[in-house]
């Protein structure tokens, strides 16, 4: 249903991928900066418990293939994990750990390549942090300061209800090296202390800062280190799991649970094993290991009975009908295709309805469809925010027992917690959270909110975007009208919900969203889920970790001081501006920071800490010769001291992206081909986060000096790139031209070598790089990339070209930060821009841009503009803005004419803006585009023009025109004529009465000829003026047969009336003012009369 | 003076292709609806005295719970083409690169086809079914069997072929003679002035052919006389904008004028609208005003008709239409000729199936004029590439000469129908040296 897309993205900008996926993404590096500032606020850790009900087994559809017989002591067992978390137990005889309870049991769910559910508890494995040693503790202080321990953390407890009697279970004196700062290569003692439970981590570190836990020694000054690391992340470090990757159960090592084992089975799985940490193999993604397991996917939506004017209401409103689709990952069609509906449905041919008389049977059934179907990954749109919540609140409110049952665990009931995501990247997020265990929520709006930037995220806009295709939309004052129809009406509603439960998983596979994930996860090793609902910062934390661990590093935990310290960001050469017609060739430095930080081995390990150079030189730790200065005085030590754990890091990832797309290139399955280029995507990514979390201030480790270097080097590697080229490539050393450099930004450099051809400019585009990266330290490397021909540089970040990477065609139109798309733009901004850059960039025709942009004004002037491109779109998100604006003004008004259909809190307002007496404010001049077309009011041409039109036309064309540019554009001979159009409404159109008057020079028709259609002056010319009047209604009958049949197509039925109602649709607007403009034409050409012979 | 050669009794059967009232408000599904509604009511006995009234005819949403069942559908043919126009694509690829030109034929072996009834659709396959030859707004009746996969197994295919035809009595040729032309486009005319010249001999008897103009009894020009191509679109953003070429057009409809009222005084002329002539767009053409042909109008041997056109004269059943049906239904399947695509029509017992989908016609609420109840004797379509012709022969013996009316203006050429034996034939006006 429309009415719940209410989760529209703060975007603005091109609709154009985001900066994740763009290949020039280093240019924003600032940006994605920005974005690793997150916070995150830890899910509160409630359970609502329960006695579930037993899985059903109804249909041989819906459930999972058998699951094999399975022998601890002679099989295998293999499955790829999708979900890991943790959970309180009971300790099992025989295994590591804790053998008082309650101990932290870990859950691993998956499925095995034959397609069966796993369950895996993984038993021993404990929490523990480090706290720096104070110089007079020894070993034999362990015992003792851990018993001291154990009793403060448990006397700390408010509460033991869960019998907790071992809290500190292991104290050990270690050796491990600080991963923050250089202090040569002699390890440092630690105290290691073991917990029993996750929650002990921050109680004991609280503690050890607050009372005296041993009267001898003093703990309070000592530095905490890793005491800030979630139980699952560490874990999966610490036993070599990655996200989504396989693990094996060897034989003899695994205990199954069954109907008579003990412990009973806990989960929905179809096969639940124990078994202890350190006894399974966790396979790296590589090889064999990288294949993926058939997990299933359902995607659904629900529709609701809501009331006119009113979002639905878990409370109020009913939900009547569910449709589901069941896919299994790596197949093209679902194979579940069902409807669960309220009232009798007309069937549907290749989908199952299920039609029910109670709401509370409908609710039930489904939820044991779920489970019976056991789908591990569930998608739709915007189900975290509405669909799913809405259920769950409907199901309580109407009291549906074992409704919420829809995890994995048979107990655990599915609850609603809000979460708080604020991230630059996406901004402040209230989101809903519903607990699942062992299934993966993937909501397809996250994905597109995170990954792309759009005009639009209502499900038709991005269908549109990425599918070029207008979905029907059902306005949701009609959805309940379709429901107290009969069972065709409701079949018809069906159909349409039926789509929207497909659509997510057309576009997930079009964008390969969760193969792509995936690899995400493998590749940073933290587990799927929290790819969406967590930040950028925990998947450098885990591969930070993970390389430490390896070298005895650990790190301190750092508490956010929200220093305002900045640093400079990266360099621009200021740009040349103008229309170059010329080619331009590009220079790119490749993965520029990471490369830099590999370069120069920045590093948290390499880096001497402020002040202690002089020291460490003293102790004779470092010599000069080891040591380098970066452009921003940080002083690093070489790789041959000390190779960082960083540019290690880097090498890995950026390695293996090379042998990804090594394999790509021969790879020929497609499905194959998917993983292996969504690994790729993922490495890359990976690497330039790398950066971006050495500078997040309120992250687990910032680190000014290795951020503030990176950028220092990559300024003066732009700097000395822009000298090189402008001093080889001269006249004087035999080139063509003095070659200038024209702009560079980030990481590239913009060059005209002042030659006329593509071929020669690609040429010595190369031979530049070249010459440059010789010049650099390795790796950094500096690639010719691209020619720009022509080439127009509006300012900084702001350009356009015809992008050239062979010299016989271009491949596309690149637009670098011209507002083409900004939401709070009409269309027609957008469409005037675009055919502008076209004519200057593909036509190469100056002339024909400016000469077709004052034809834009003119027919916007003369209302000759379809009213479809003046449309502008904004969310009513509250009703009492502090200032007024336009749409919520519109939206009461709105609600005065006509309640039912007026838009609700949550929807798009979609307006134009009319002409009205001078000085009305803006917001007072919104209408709802619809009463302007049906009541002719006037548009306020004035105001697309100066407040639309006008900065971006200028700013496109000033390096074109100068000066002049306002003149010529907005002030010239074609803004002179104007046309008003007659409003039928307000004013004093009540008092106007229409009299005949002569279809060729309107003037009134004189006595006589009243019902005649010409005056006696025009009647000579009757034959002409009637083919003239014939020829307008031809055009007219063409766009009127286009434009309905196509909605007949889209809406998939002949013989059933379009009643979609999307205003998001290009062709909205149009099909509703031909049909009007039709009726008045056809009257005219009526006026002479009808051709009888 | 008009001779009118030969005395016979004429009756004009277009009515049905006049528009009283035009109401715009309304979708084009109605259209469908009743072409369904009424196709079904003639296609069941049919399909009863084919396959026998042991299989029942069934509605799509009766066959769920009993799969495998062997059955009779009767429903609307809809064509999924990927390449097909779409108004959608066309407007988000006008800002777009180089803008695709709009391809002459859309039919790929991909498309599918599915049938729709009054509230379902399925997907149709089958060894009988080509869907290349299909095209969408066809109804028919399909005997088979539906799938697990969703998709019905069509064993046979039924169409109304046009329903009966009156007998035409035997006779021997009293040689009067139909003319059909199409294509004068006016405003080219310069290029084949002396084939029009010739013509007009031709029509008035002077090229040594008396007794064959004598036979002429009547000329119907089947569309195209203004023009016979489209004007050129330049894409913008605005909505449509007034032709700035109507002068040229005016006059060529006053050259026309002299024409029409010159052939007017020797036999009967009928003159009907095409695709690119000034009328209203959308099928049925009504007939050109009389304002257009002041000098014409006065001759009561002379007027102007609705495209599709229809009419008997003595007994013979004339139904024609101006060829924007046949043109459409090329460009969405792989019918090569034009005679092809005519004779597809006249099986599938409707003149312009694929109107409104593709092709534009008016939005009628509760009846379809094009559905052909009465089997014609002379079907034709005009604006043909070249000549063609063919006696079909229908079920039942049913005679039907179809005739592709060459478009003048590129082939100099018209074709004439005995009215008694209906042979046809071509005759030629091309000069050499044009």
């Amino acid at each position: 249903m429309d009415g719940k897309r209410k989760f529209n993205g703060s975007a603005n900008g091109q609709a154009k991928k985001s900066r994740n996926y763009e290949e020039d993404e280093e240019n924003d590096f600032e940006a994605a900066l920005a974005a690793l500032e997150s916070q995150e606020e830890p899910l509160e850790q409630t359970l609502l418990m329960g006695d579930g009900p037993e899985n059903q087994q109804t249909s041989e559809r819906w459930s999972r293939p058998a699951p094999p017989k399975l022998d601890p002591s002679r099989d295998n067992i293999e499955f790829q994990q999708l979900d890991v978390e943790n959970y309180l137990g009971q300790p099992l005889p025989g295994m590591p750990g804790a053998q008082l309870g309650p101990v932290p049991v870990v859950r691993m769910f998956g499925v095995t390549m034959a397609g069966n559910s796993v369950c895996c508890h993984v038993h021993g494995f404990c929490p523990y942090f480090y706290i720096a040693a104070p110089s007079s503790f020894e070993d034999r202080h362990c015992e003792s300061f851990q018993k001291s321990l154990d009793q403060k953390v448990i006397a700390d407890m408010r509460s033991n209800k869960d019998n907790v009697q071992e809290a500190v279970l292991l104290v050990e004196l270690v050796e491990r090296l600080n991963i923050h700062g250089y202090q040569g290569d002699e390890k440092q003692r630690y105290i290691k202390i073991t917990v029993t439970l996750p929650r002990f981590v921050a109680a004991a570190s609280r503690l050890l800062k607050k009372e005296i836990i041993m009267s001898e020694i003093d703990f309070q000054d000592c530095r905490a280190f890793e005491n800030n690391i979630d139980f699952d992340i560490r874990f999966m470090v610490d036993t070599g799991v990655v996200g989504c990757n396989w693990i094996e159960l060897p034989k003899g090592e695994w205990r199954l649970r069954s109907a008579s084992s003990k412990p009973l089975p806990e989960s929905r799985c179809q096969i639940e094993v124990d078994i202890a940490y350190d006894k399974f193999i966790s396979h790296e993604p590589e090889g064999e290991w990288s294949k993926v397991a058939p997990f299933r996917i359902l995607s659904f939506d629900i529709e609701c009975a809501g009331r006119k004017g009113i979002f639905p209401e878990a409370k109020m409103d009913p939900v009547i009908q569910i449709a589901n689709m069941v896919i299994n990952q790596g197949e093209s069609e679902p194979f579940i295709r069902n409807i669960f509906t309220l009232k009798e449905c007309a069937p549907i041919i290749g989908s199952q309805v299920l039609c029910h008389d109670q709401e509370t049977q409908l609710l039930d059934k489904w939820s044991s469809f779920v489970r019976e179907v056991d789908p591990d990954i569930l998608t739709g749109y915007n189900i975290n925010n509405f669909d799913i919540p809405y259920l769950i609140n409907r199901a309580s409110h109407l009291k549906v027992k074992n409704f919420e049952f829809l995890g994995r665990i048979k107990n655990i009931r599915s609850v609603i917690k809000e979460q708080v995501l604020q991230s630059k990247q996406m901004g402040r997020r209230e989101n809903q959270y519903v607990n699942f265990e062992g299934r993966v929520p993937f909501d397809l709006l996250f994905v597109l909110l995170r990954d792309y930037k759009l005009r639009s995220y209502t499900l038709n806009a991005v269908s549109y975007h990425f599918l070029q295709e207008q979905k029907e939309d059902v306005h949701h004052s009609i959805i309940t009208d379709l429901q107290n129809g009969d069972e065709q009406t409701r079949r018809r509603l069906a159909m349409y919900c039926l789509k929207d439960a497909y659509l997510p998983l057309r576009l997930l596979g079009k964008l390969m969203a969760i193969v792509n994930y995936m690899e995400m996860a493998r590749v940073t090793g933290v587990p799927l889920e929290s790819l969406l609902t967590r930040g950028q910062q925990i998947k450098v934390l885990s591969q930070l970790l993970r390389k430490a661990k390896t070298k005895g590093f650990i790190m301190p935990s750092y508490t956010s001081q929200g220093s305002d310290e900045q640093y400079e960001g990266a360099t621009v050469i200021e740009p040349k501006r103008g229309y170059y017609a010329d080619p331009i060739s590009t220079l790119d430095f490749a993965s520029l920071y990471p490369s830099i930080m590999m370069a120069h081995n920045l590093c948290y390990t390499t880096l001497i800490l402020g002040g202690s150079k002089d020291k460490l030189k003293n102790k004779g730790l470092i010599q000069d010769d080891q040591v380098e200065c970066t452009p921003a005085n940080n002083y690093f030590v070489k790789a041959e001291l000390r190779r960082g754990l960083l540019p290690e890091i880097l090498e890995s990832l950026l390695a293996a992206r090379k042998r990804a797309k090594a394999d790509l290139k021969v790879e020929k399955d497609p499905f194959k081909r998917q993983v292996l280029d969504g690994r790729q995507l993922a490495l890359k990514i990976s690497a330039n986060s790398v950066y971006g979390f050495t500078g997040a201030q309120v992250g687990k480790l910032p680190c000014l000096e290795i951020s503030g270097s990176v950028t220092a080097y990559g300024r003066t590697m732009i700097e000395m790139t822009k000298t090189e080229v402008e001093t080889h490539y001269t006249r004087s050393n035999g080139y063509e031209n003095d070659a200038v450099v024209i702009y560079g930004d980030t990481d590239s450099v913009m060059v005209n070598f002042g030659v006329k051809s593509l071929e020669r400019s690609m040429e010595l585009g190369r031979e530049a790089a070249e010459l440059v990266s010789s010049k650099f330290v390795k790796p950094i490397k500096l690639e010719f990339e691209k020619v720009y021909y022509p080439y127009l540089l509006i300012n900084k970040k702001r350009y356009a070209g015809l992008y050239f990477t062979r010299p016989e065609a271009y491949d596309k139109m690149d637009c670098k930060g011209i507002e083409t798309v900004r939401r709070d733009n009409s269309p027609l901004v957008a469409n005037l821009m675009n055919s502008c850059l076209q004519k200057l960039l593909i036509e190469r025709n100056p002339e024909g841009a400016v000469d077709y942009a004052k034809q834009v004004i003119a027919d916007l002037l003369c209302n000759r503009i379809d009213i479809s491109q003046l449309v502008i779109t904004k969310e009513l998100a509250k009703t009492d803005y502090a200032a007024k604006q336009a749409h919520v003004e519109l939206a009461a008004k709105m609600k005065k004419r006509d309640p039912g259909t007026a838009p609700k809190l949550g929807d798009r307002v979609p307006y134009v803006i009319c002409a009205a007496a001078k000085n009305t404010p803006a917001y007072q001049k919104a209408e709802d585009p619809l009463y302007v077309l049906e009541n002719s009011v006037p548009i306020d041409a004035n105001y697309y023009l100066e407040q639309q039109l006008s900065k971006p036309l200028l700013r496109i064309f000033e390096p074109i025109l100068g000066e002049k540019a306002e003149s010529v554009l907005l002030k010239g001979e074609h803004t002179r004529t104007r046309t008003v159009v007659h409003s039928k409404v307000g004013g004093l159109a009540g008092f106007m009465t229409r009299k005949a008057s002569c279809l060729g020079c309107k003037s009134l028709l004189p006595k006589g000829y009243e019902q005649a259609s010409l005056c006696p002056h025009c009647e000579p010319k009757m034959s002409e003026l009637y083919q003239r009047e014939v020829e307008t209604k031809r055009g007219l009958e063409h766009s009127f047969s286009r434009l309905w049949t196509e909605c007949q197509r889209c809406q998939g039925s002949l013989h059933e009336e379009v009643i979609c109602s999307n205003r998001d649709c290009p062709i909205f607007y149009m099909r509703q003012k031909v049909r009007m403009e039709l009726g008045t034409q056809e009257k005219r050409v009526q006026r002479f009369g009808l051709a009888e012979w | 003076m008009a001779n009118y050669r030969v005395k016979s009794s004429y009756e004009n059967l277009s009515g049905q292709y006049l528009v009283k009232a035009y109401d715009y408000q309304k979708q084009f599904c109605h259209l469908y609806a009743h072409r369904l509604a009424e196709m079904t009511r003639l296609l069941t006995p049919l399909a009863q005295k084919k396959w026998g009234t042991k299989e029942p005819i069934k509605k799509l949403c009766e066959l769920h719970a009993e799969q495998d069942i062997h059955c009779i559908l009767i429903g609307t043919i809809y064509k999924h083409q990927v390449h097909k126009p779409s108004i959608l694509r066309d407007i988000s690829e006008e800002n777009q690169l180089a803008p695709q030109p709009p391809r002459q034929n859309y039919s790929e072996p991909e498309d599918k086809v599915i049938l729709e009834d009054e509230l379902q659709r399925v997907r149709l396959r089958g060894e009988h079914l080509t869907g290349q030859l299909m095209a969408t707004g066809i109804v028919c009746a399909i005997i088979g069997v539906p799938d697990n996969d969703g998709f019905f197994n069509v064993e046979d295919v039924l169409y109304y072929e046009s329903g009966p035809q009156k007998p035409l009595p035997t006779r021997q040729s009293s040689g009067r003679l139909l003319v059909l032309a199409s294509g004068l486009d006016q405003l080219q005319s310069h290029n084949f002035a002396d084939s029009l010249n010739l013509f007009q001999y031709w029509l008035s008897g002077s090229l040594d052919n008396a007794k064959e103009a004598q036979s002429a009894h009547r000329l119907i020009i089947a569309g195209n006389s203004v023009r016979s191509s489209a004007v050129a679109h330049v894409p913008t953003l605005q909505v449509a904008r007034t032709q700035a070429n109507a002068n040229e057009t005016v006059q060529a409809v006053q050259q026309l004028d002299s024409w029409f009222a010159a052939w007017a005084r020797a036999l009967y002329v009928d003159v009907m609208p095409g695709a690119f002539d000034p009328a209203n767009f959308m099928l049925p053409q009504q007939p050109f005003h009389k304002c257009m042909f002041p000098q014409a109008s006065q001759l009561a041997s002379f007027q102007s008709v609705s495209n599709p056109y229809s009419c008997r004269l003595d007994d013979a059943l004339i139904v024609g239409t101006a060829g924007q049906n046949i043109a459409d239904l090329k460009r969405s399947t792989t019918l090569e000729s034009s005679l092809d695509a005519l004779r597809c029509t006249l099986t599938w017992g409707h003149i312009a199936p694929t109107a409104p989908d593709t092709l534009a016609c008016y939005p009628y609420i509760d009846s379809d004029p094009f559905i052909i109840t009465e089997c014609p004797h002379i079907y034709f379509a005009g604006n043909c590439d070249n000549f063609e012709t063919e006696l079909h022969v229908g079920s039942n013996g049913k005679r039907t000469r179809l005739v592709c009316v060459p478009s003048f203006s590129s082939t100099q050429s018209i074709a004439v129908v005995d009215l008694d034996t209906l042979d046809c034939r071509q005759i030629d006006f091309s000069l050499p040296s044009e």
